[in-house]
């Protein structure tokens, strides 16, 4: 069974946000306005984090795309009481089931990472925006939770095709919306269990993190440290 | 005591208010169809993806458009009057170049997700399986012809071994 | 139907009871649960190749349609320019296609000017409109009256105007440029050349770049972005380094290796600082100097004059130490920053709007071109590139038409091409005070295309009130934006996924590459492309402008032009990538074949998304170097020719020089230096300087109407929704202002309302406002989000060649 993760190389990515617009545009994930957004509810699966260090003229900021990190320990599948989030067997995907979710938000305190996003509006896309809304994903209703789910409707397409040509599904086959847009490249996707996969290389690289690794929540999300650094092995 | 009674009678009356006035609004109506198509005659001389010609592609089926059916029908060429009735609107549609009005069902509920394609060409199961003998109907549904529930899903994608991850079907 | 939690759960819950309770039950509860947003089924899928337009970036996209509806954009694998990748505009694309404020047929106005009240009319009726009036001022001998004033798009568009105005007769096609092409004339002036730079940034392993926003608002962000990438990791064992010189604490350089602060109209200076210590150091390219140079060292002309070279100049003006008081870059930085762009190779010096937006951007921008050329990094791998033009199949030649030359032979109402403006193609500046003066000649008539002047120009220069001035103000913006909402009639365009057009190198690539905007479904409304609306026009205008444009139609327009590109031969198309998500077809599964005639090359142009010509040809100097000596000028002679008879203007500008450097000769003007910023406003009175950025989320004015593209755009500072102004802290602090207050900004002509963000990376004495925001119109998300930082600014012209540029603005902040 493949193990899906991804690496996000803070080396080349630079801060620009298309991942956090296709990750919108991907899955029905609704704008806010103003108002919302005071109130912290805007929705984004993903979006790029900046901090600050430093003060002028030695100041620096960095850039770091934040989304779910999908967990091999997710805390918020532990706390779930109607296992409407759950740890997928075939694919080590965090998912969420919209229709079984009560909207506790037990999961959203749960999550160390905070990437956990509730309904708290309904959406609202005046016409005629509704038809350039994806038809894989569904719009969620109001008072469920949503989060990134790795686009999990592509590895479904995926499948399909490959099955469809009757061969193995290989490494590149299953693109996040994400990882297809980054100008800079820096986001890679694949089977972390696969050894042939891009994905296992980077992971193991001496630049690769993980945020909050003394959770010990086993994120399957790597982080590639910015710098100057040689490594033979991503070559 | 009384009161109780009252309230039963009430209560009584609101239920057959509501069964005999309201429910009925929500009775599924029979959809009109625009013409009185036979499946039978049609997977006589086809095959199913001959006019659902997405089937193969697309998760969507498709229904055929007047071009596909003027591929075949080209001229009147029922034998009985009253097929000619019906094949005599195909002309009419053309004339005034409009598509045929078919009436699609309502889809499954927005947060089922599926495929024709992925059952019908990868994995090679029969129409049937799932259609029934919609192949031998001589006339369109009004109403869907058959139920589909998850549990029915879920019996042959355990039985056939395919996946049973609930992001298979639900995003 | 609300649809809510307990609707679902309703249905979960009901769903195991199901098959007990009648049909009736079943339609009650799904009328319940049942979702607003829902799929009428599985759409039938296809995908269409185009170009996006959000930006003058010219990446190639793939639509996704599903039963004939856009529902996403991505990039195109195989497109040189952004291979597969796209920025947050073009993702966000559709929202541009369904915003809801579309304007859905063409209006005539109904009102006063300005209160948005409209009558729809039909198509006919408009262009009978436009056609009557534009009659009537050619047959009263006036047609230069009328003025084109456009924006910033893609292609042979631009062409068509010209061409429009050209055979109807009028000179009058103003560019709303602003220090925006200052590197075009640069390359005029140094390599005689007209044409754009273009950068080897894929191969390079040094880039000096002074505030040129690679990573937000420059030409092409994606090509960029990508590159950028590339330098870090791109290339195992092979880093490049990058030292970004700039105002700002941008995203650029955030990411750049090394963040060199300097103060606002310095960078010329700084420049030829770096030079000085170059050719003190002796770390030059001697024999491409020895070869291909001019004005370098001291010269005599042919009358036995003898002329000050550019290392005289700079050896005795430009010191470090001076160069580090007057730019705040420490004198060892300079140094140091010198000696690793000498000793690099290939290394690349850039510069571009960042440093030419002030009265000195010439200057400035020349400087920089000259480091190029002092370390030989012209036409080399990995250095900077002249791209050859398109071999677009030329435009045959305009009907003769005696009315038409002496109306577009008369003088430009914003004076390009005259003393006031020598250099400049455009002076939009100029344009409000013609207006109002009605001097050369009144206007009698103004189209906008793909331009908000009453956004996009500061409001100092008075545009509102001249536009009010003008008989007739037409339109063709597809969106209700300020200046459309003070127009008499609108002729609303397709926006770009509905139309054809072509899209030709972007500025700053050094390969020609040429994409095909064709459109992805018919249009949502009764819209039409302006390209369609001129070809319409003319044959209702009739002779010579019909015969000037007698095409049936922009596609068959541009099949006539690229038909050029196929028959010259040249380059090649881009490579077909498999595509995920759909089977390649047949043409892109047979890539090898060269195409066997003009209408296959025409069917692959469209299907793989672009023509490009990847193999250039280094050191083909008799191409890239035209000048007067046929060498690279340091001393200009194309300079000194265009301003030989324009004595009075230099004289003008003659004070700047001199005070600049003691030394300065007469032949100052034609040297690249630090010349004056003119007029600056007291810092006693306003503390700070004002620094207008470009966030990535927004291509000037434009793109704020889509709002998942304002729901990023402050991201970076964690300001949703908002204008910001960014305050050093310690600054602020002096000034009593706390992070997130509400402050005013206020400069000598304007002021307005934002929040403060205390950010360490901000230099002292500098205020960052993004610009983008604050449009008074536009539709729902646009209009009332955030402030326009053109109600600070003023307008003025660029020493020597006139163009239109800022001065530096300082402002004041208090809270309020």
């Amino acid at each position: 069974m493949p193990r899906y993760g991804m690496v996000i190389d803070l080396d080349r990515c630079t801060g620009c946000q298309a991942c956090a617009v296709a990750c919108k545009v991907e899955n029905n994930v609704p704008f806010s306005s103003p108002e919302l957004a005071l109130e912290g509810r805007t929705i984004a699966w993903m979006q790029v984090l900046p901090f600050y260090e430093g003060e002028f003229p030695e100041a620096r900021t960095r850039f770091m795309p934040a989304l779910c990190n999908h967990c091999e320990i997710p805390p918020c599948v532990t706390i779930c009481p109607t296992s409407a989030t759950y740890l997928s067997e075939e694919t080590g995907i965090v998912a969420q089931i919209y229709p079984r979710c009560i909207g506790c938000r037990y999961c959203a305190v749960a999550c160390p990472y905070t990437v956990k996003f509730f309904n708290w509006f309904k959406p609202k896309w005046p016409e005629p925006m509704v038809a350039g809304l994806n038809p894989d994903v569904s719009v969620r209703p109001k008072s469920v939770i949503e989060k990134c789910t790795f686009c999990s409707h592509r590895v479904v397409k995926a499948r399909e095709r490959a099955d469809g040509e009757k061969r193995k599904l290989k490494d590149g086959d299953y693109q996040t919306a994400c990882q297809e847009v980054c100008p800079a490249k820096a986001i890679t996707f694949g089977d972390l269990d696969d050894p042939e996969s891009r994905v296992a290389a980077l992971s193991k690289s001496p630049r690769a993190f993980r945020f909050g690794e003394d959770l010990g929540t086993e994120p399957k999300v790597y982080y590639l440290r910015e710098g100057e650094w040689d490594v033979e092995r991503e070559r | 005591m009384g009161r109780a009674v009252f309230l039963l009678i009430a209560v009584a009356f609101l239920g057959a208010f509501l069964y005999l006035n309201v429910l009925p609004r929500f009775s599924p109506q029979p959809r009109a169809q625009p013409m009185r198509f036979s499946h039978k005659a049609h997977f006589e001389e086809s095959t199913c993806e001959g006019c659902h010609v997405y089937v193969m592609e697309h998760g969507a089926a498709g229904t055929p458009t007047l071009e596909n059916c003027l591929d075949c029908h080209d001229g009147l060429q029922s034998e009985k009057a009253e097929d000619q009735k019906e094949e005599e609107k195909l002309v009419v549609y053309e004339e005034e170049e409009r598509e045929i009005p078919w009436a699609p069902f309502p889809r499954l509920a927005s947060h089922v997700f599926f495929s024709h394609r992925r059952h019908a060409a990868v994995s090679e199961i029969e129409c049937a399986t799932c259609h029934e003998d919609i192949a031998e109907s001589l006339t369109l549904p009004g109403n869907p012809p058959y139920e589909f529930t998850m549990k029915w899903c879920l019996a042959c994608h355990e039985e056939q071994e395919a996946s049973t991850d609930c992001v298979a079907c639900h995003r | 139907m609300d649809i809510t939690r307990r609707g679902f759960l309703s249905v979960s819950g009901a769903a195991a009871g199901l098959l007990l309770v009648p049909s009736e039950i079943k339609e009650l509860l799904r009328a319940v649960a049942d979702h607003k947003y829902q799929w009428p089924g599985p759409g039938i899928e296809s995908w269409t190749n185009s170009v996006c337009q959000l930006c003058p970036g010219g990446c190639g996209i793939r639509v996704r349609l599903l039963d004939g509806w856009p529902v996403s954009v991505r990039g195109i694998p195989g497109h040189p320019v952004n291979k597969g990748g796209l920025c947050p505009k073009g993702e966000a694309g559709l929202q541009a296609l369904y915003d809801p404020d579309r304007i859905r047929r063409p209006m005539k106005r109904a009102g006063e000017r300005g209160t948005s009240a409209w009558t729809e009319i039909s198509w006919d009726e408009a262009i009978a409109l436009v056609a009557e009036r534009l009659g009537a001022l050619r047959a009263e001998g006036r047609p230069e009256s009328v003025a084109v004033i456009g924006g910033q798009y893609r292609g042979l568009m631009k062409a068509l105007w010209q061409r429009f105005l050209d055979a109807y007769g009028s000179p009058n096609y103003i560019s709303m440029a602003m220090g925006c092409d200052t590197s075009d004339t640069v390359l005029w002036l140094t390599q005689g050349v007209r044409g754009h730079v273009g950068y080897d940034l894929e191969n390079t392993n040094y880039v000096l770049n002074f505030g040129v926003s690679l990573l937000e608002g420059s030409w092409s962000p994606v090509w960029q972005i990508r590159c950028f990438a590339d330098l870090k990791q791109g290339r195992p064992g092979r880093r490049a380094r990058v030292v970004q010189v700039d105002t700002r604490f941008s995203m650029t350089a955030a990411k750049a290796d090394e963040w060199l602060p300097i103060r606002q109209g310095t960078d010329g200076a700084l420049a030829l600082g770096i030079a000085h210590v170059l050719l003190r150091d002796g770390l030059v390219d001697t024999d491409f100097l020895r070869d291909h140079a001019f004005g370098l060292e001291d010269w005599v002309d042919g009358s036995g004059r003898s002329h000050e070279g550019f290392r005289t100049m700079v050896l005795r003006d430009y010191p470090p130490a001076s160069v580090a008081a007057l730019t705040g870059v420490p004198e060892q930085k300079i140094v140091r920053v010198a000696r690793e762009f000498g000793e690099t190779r290939p290394a690349i010096a850039m510069g571009d709007r960042g440093v030419s937006r002030y009265p000195n951007g010439l200057y400035a921008r020349w400087a920089i071109h000259c480091l190029n050329a002092l370390v030989g990094n012209l036409e080399q791998p990995g250095g900077v590139l002249t791209p050859p033009e398109i071999p677009f199949t030329p435009l045959p030649p305009l009907p003769e038409d005696g009315d038409s030359e002496r109306g577009r032979a008369k003088a430009r109402i914003d004076g390009a091409g005259t003393a006031d403006a020598p250099l400049a193609a455009s002076a939009i500046h100029r344009v409000p005070e013609a207006i109002r003066s009605g001097r050369p000649y009144p206007v009698e008539a103004v189209f906008l295309y793909h331009a908000n002047p009453l956004f996009s120009l500061p409001a100092a220069l008075g545009m509102r009130e001249a536009l009010a001035r003008v008989p007739f103000v037409v339109s063709f913006s597809p969106y209700l934006d300020e200046s459309t909402e003070a127009a008499d009639l609108v002729l609303p365009d397709h926006i770009f996924l509905e139309r054809w057009q072509d899209d030709p190198t972007p500025r700053n690539i050094g390969f020609p590459v040429l994409g095909i905007r064709q459109p992805v479904r018919e249009p949502l409304y009764d819209t039409r492309a302006t390209s369609e609306v001129l070809f319409t026009l003319a044959k209702a205008l009739g002779e010579p402008v019909a015969s000037a444009l007698p095409w049936k139609g922009m596609e068959t327009f541009l099949k006539e032009r690229v038909r050029g590109v196929y028959e010259s031969g040249r380059g090649e198309l881009a490579p077909a990538v498999a595509v995920r998500g759909r089977k390649p077809s047949a043409e892109e599964d047979a890539p090898s074949s060269p195409p066997e005639d003009f209408d296959a090359f025409w069917r692959q142009l469209l299907e793989r998304g672009a023509w490009w010509e990847p193999q250039y040809r280094y050191k083909d100097w008799p191409r890239t170097l035209q000048t007067p000596s046929g060498r690279f000028e340091f001393y200009s002679q194309n300079l000194k020719a265009r301003l030989g008879d324009l004595k009075p203007h230099l004289d003008r500008t003659g004070e700047t020089a001199s005070s600049a450097s003691p030394g300065a000769t007469e032949d100052l003007p034609y040297l690249p230096h630090h010349a004056s910023l003119g007029k600056v406003a007291s810092r006693e009175e306003y503390p700070l300087v004002l620094n207008v950025f470009r966030p990535l989320a927004f291509t000037g004015g434009s793109t704020a109407n889509m709002p998942y593209l304002i729901e990023i755009a402050g991201k970076g500072v964690s300001v949703p929704w908002e204008s910001w102004v960014e305050i050093n802290p310690e600054t602020a602090r002096g000034m009593g202002i706390r992070d997130r207050d509400r402050v005013w900004v206020e400069s000598a002509v304007g002021k307005l309302n934002v929040m403060a963000r205390l950010l360490p990376g901000t230099p002292p004495e500098v205020a960052n406002l993004p610009y983008g925001f604050g449009h008074e119109a536009g539709g729902r998300w646009a209009k009332g989000t955030g402030a326009n930082p053109n109600d600070l600014l003023g307008a003025t012209s660029m020493t020597v060649t006139g163009a239109s540029v800022y001065p530096v603005t300082r402002v004041r902040i208090y809270k309020g």
